[in-house]
């Protein structure tokens, strides 16, 4: 079923994405490179071999599990900019599960308790703001923000006493990697997993109580409290799931990539992950997609920089400009909405 | 009419229209100086609207106004401003964290940065304080300073200005009855000076003792020119209600049974600004009856309302159905018990406004219908197409998003959704406010159909005719107290009204 609205929601999107790559054009072009040659190792290389897909796919999981934990949030009109801490979080239980002696010990176990202890440990950093949320009032952008701080240096405090290894300010590795989905590349069963947990969104979101729920809160929270719902428990479970699934992202990127704990494990996906939600625009398949294009994004800028010499944070003003390309448009056409309506009361 | 005295302001003719509804037809009235002029009139009445006219917030569609004897057209309120109108609106246009002096640099054309305009502007506001004798402190923040005062900053604001036209609307709606006193001798001191005030009210003994004129508005109309000397209550209260007889032809109306389903004691509840708006309510609430909810706007009836639905808290009281005690503020209580509402607010309340109309099916449900532990999306869709068929809602379906509904048919579809429920107490909160007559008509016979079926409803209403018409009884609030009830043929609408305004219990 897609409404008149849903269209217009695509068009949206697709345009904001194209002014962006315009916009993005004319600073490749005032920096001395040609856009096509630019946008094409960026965007149409990466995909050429079998080992680049693969590289695509290592940014593809983390993008698209913080997508979904964001979305969560954005569902009820809360924003969650704690993805980096909350995935740390849940890098540093898998880690902990995952090295010796517990990793030898737990052997395959590792793993899933591992993710299940990252999911644990990213909900619980998550839900310090929605209780603060919920109790005091507080912003919950603020906290969140603020709670990525305290977990890098967290993390930092944790690898350099306790658990560095080699002199270097690093976690050991951990025993048990997840598998390869393929042979000789670099897919994992991470991608699986991701794509699971997408299913689950979708299925949660529109088909139980609890994502009806959630809508409803994000709707009108006047409308929600009439509806006979407890506000406050959903904005602190929609705060806790959400970094329940950065927490997964966190396990994932331990498992499936970098094998061991630093201080840089989270990069930049926690504020990557809301450009996916909000290009996604919460829908399942355009998270999908939405991760997928920034996945490419990022493993296609360093091919950029080899080949054109324009820096690797060019992706960075990219994803900037798409985002506010799409604000802006919402704002038009909420815009419109509003004076509308606004019409019709009067 | 001294005819000594200058005219301030002149209107004739003002017919202003929303939509199908006149909110003003053809208004004249005149404003001298010196004088207070009292303006009273029913919820509705029109006065509000004329008034954002006089002040340039809306345009008329036909009609004249002449500010001291000159004709002009009202652009803006700043053009109000300029030619010396001013208003003390009800909800006050202040910045709360600054204080008196800040809040009227910020209307004053010089620059706010400056500290000498600052000491300058409080010099002077010293100055008309002594002239009129208003005591407020000007360099506390607004926010911390009780509603009286901020009232009294917003006066001072005017008479910085030199408005020398001052409407006030329902003063003393928020006030305590001995700050009505200064009030009032702040008003006495302003016509001294030459000032005309223009002092809308509902309050009678006010409006009879601080105005020299009074003209009423009934409907949109202006029926009565009086001087306040030689009128009598009753010839007011005549002209407030109009002398149209409710039809009560076409409700069947049938005696309740002697079974108490629904009652509250000693209600106590604060409004959103915290002040204490409901003081101790009783009211029971018979098997199968429609108990209409009379008052003037303010009086503690938007609280009740929310309180008796559960989804605001109290202070004090409970609330109980078929003797089951309900913990206040638990929406969900009262939902699993058989309390339908329909708030007054239809859209972002009644539901959500982004929402399709069959997801706006599943608010206020209890039980979700399921299939396998999930929604059943279809059977959803299924039931709320009957709802859309069964109460003639307009739309082009359960797909439709909710907020381009109409009124009308936003108000039949929750009304719908809240009666297949066959709830034991309806709840309905202003159903029929905004609707045309038919989609009204639509409202009150589904009312009085479940009635028949055993629901009990409590209708909040600022309509007479329609309380007259479907209440078996009607309770009178008044300052968030029950001052009496009456049943509908053994009163007249002059008596409600009286009561309403707490002339009489």
């Amino acid at each position: 079923m897609i409404t008149k609205k849903g269209l217009q929601r695509i068009g949206i999107l697709l345009l904001a994405v194209l002014t962006a790559m315009l916009a993005g054009a004319v600073i490749i072009l005032l920096s001395g490179a040609n856009p096509l040659t630019a946008y094409y190792s960026m965007l149409v290389k990466p995909m050429t071999s079998l080992g680049n897909i693969g590289g695509v796919f290592i940014h593809f999981i983390p993008l698209l599990l913080i997508g979904i934990g964001v979305s969560f949030t954005f569902h009820a009109k809360l924003n969650n900019l704690g993805g980096q801490g909350q995935m740390l979080m849940g890098a540093l239980g898998m880690t902990l599960i995952g090295i010796p002696p517990i990793g030898e010990a737990l052997g395959a176990f590792s793993l899933p308790v591992g993710f299940l202890v990252a999911m644990i440990f990213g909900a619980f950093w998550a839900a310090i703001a929605g209780f603060m949320k919920t109790r005091f009032g507080a912003s919950e952008i603020v906290v969140t923000l603020m709670l990525n701080y305290i977990a890098v240096q967290a993390i930092n405090y944790i690898l350099f006493y306790h658990l560095r290894t080699d002199g270097e300010i690093r976690s050991p590795r951990i025993v048990k990697m997840l598998p390869k989905l393929f042979e000789g590349t670099r897919i994992t069963w991470g991608v699986v997993i991701a794509l699971v947990l997408v299913v689950v969104y979708a299925i949660v979101m529109a088909k139980t109580k609890f994502g009806f729920n959630l809508r409803t809160v994000g709707g009108s929270i006047k409308a929600a409290k009439y509806s006979g719902i407890n506000t406050k428990l959903y904005y602190f479970l929609s705060m806790a799931i959400s970094g329940a699934f950065c927490g997964i992202a966190g396990a994932a990127q331990i498992s499936g990539n970098t094998r061991r704990l630093t201080e840089s494990t989270a990069g930049d996906y926690g504020f990557s992950g809301i450009v996916v939600a909000m290009l996604g625009s919460l829908h399942p398949v355009g998270l999908v997609i939405a991760s997928f294009l920034m996945a490419l994004l990022t493993s296609g800028s360093s091919m950029m920089q080899t080949d054109t010499g324009i820096p690797e944070s060019f992706t960075q003003v990219l994803q900037a400009l798409i985002v506010l390309f799409i604000l802006m448009g919402m704002a038009i056409s909420d815009g419109k909405v509003k004076r509308r309506k606004g019409g019709k009361e009067k | 009419m001294d005819n000594k005295k200058k005219s301030l302001l002149k209107i004739e003719g003002i017919t202003k229209t929303f939509g199908k509804v006149v909110a003003n037809d053809d208004i004249s009235l005149e404003l001298y100086e010196g004088e207070v002029l009292a303006l009273l009139g029913e919820n509705g009445a029109g006065k509000s609207t004329l008034m954002n006219i006089i002040y340039g917030i809306y345009r008329p569609d036909a009609g004249r106004i002449e500010i001291r004897g000159k004709e002009t057209k009202i652009a803006s309120p700043r053009y109000a401003l300029n030619k010396g109108i001013g208003m003390v609106h009800q909800h006050f246009m202040l910045v709360g964290r600054c204080n008196a002096i800040e809040n009227i640099c910020l209307i004053s054309k010089t620059s706010p940065f400056s500290l000498v305009n600052q000491k300058r502007i409080a010099a002077s506001l010293e100055e008309i304080k002594a002239r009129y004798g208003i005591d407020v402190d000007i360099h506390c923040p607004v926010e911390q300073l009780s509603i009286s005062m901020q009232q009294k900053v917003e006066i001072l604001k005017l008479l910085y200005t030199g408005a020398d036209i001052l409407i006030l609307d329902e003063p003393t709606a928020v006030l305590l009855p001995q700050e009505c006193e200064a009030l009032f001798s702040i008003i006495r001191n302003m016509t001294k000076e030459g000032k005309g005030v223009i002092f809308i009210s509902h309050k009678l003994d006010e409006i009879i003792e601080i105005s020299d004129r009074v003209d009423v508005l009934a409907h949109g109309k202006m029926c009565g020119h009086l001087i306040t000397k030689e009128a009598d209550k009753n010839a007011i209260v005549k002209m407030m209600s109009g002398d149209n007889v409710p039809d009560m032809s076409g409700y069947v109306k049938q005696k309740p049974q002697d079974e108490v389903v629904f009652s509250c004691r000693g209600i106590e509840a604060y409004d959103d600004r915290k002040a204490k708006t409901l003081d101790g309510v009783d009211l029971e609430v018979y098997k199968g009856e429609i108990i209409g909810i009379a008052g003037v706007e303010g009086n503690g009836q938007n609280e009740l309302a929310e309180v008796l639905a559960g989804v605001r808290k109290v202070i004090a009281g409970s609330i109980s159905i078929k003797g089951k005690s309900l913990r206040p503020n638990r929406p969900a209580d009262f939902i699993k018990n058989g309390v339908g509402y329909i708030p007054a607010e239809r859209n972002g309340v009644g539901t959500v406004p982004d929402f399709m109309l069959y997801e706006n099916w599943l608010l206020r449900k209890a039980h979700f219908p399921t299939k396998n532990g999930m929604i059943d999306t279809k059977q959803v869709v299924h039931q709320s197409i009957g709802a859309i068929s069964e109460y003639d809602v307009r739309t082009t379906g359960p797909l439709e998003r909710s907020a381009n509904l109409s009124g009308g048919n936003l108000q039949k579809f929750i009304l719908s959704r809240e009666l297949k429920k066959k709830p034991e107490v309806l709840i309905c909160s202003y159903p029929t406010r905004g609707l045309d007559v038919k989609a009204a008509c639509f409202v009150r016979n589904q009312i009085t159909k479940a009635k028949q079926e055993g629901t009990s409803t409590i209708l909040f209403s600022g309509d007479m005719e329609e309380l007259f018409t479907i209440s078996d009884r009607i309770v009178v609030l008044n300052r968030g107290k029950v001052v009496g009830e009456r049943v509908p043929e053994q009163t007249t609408q002059e008596e409600i009204i009286l009561m309403m305004m707490g002339e009489k219990a």
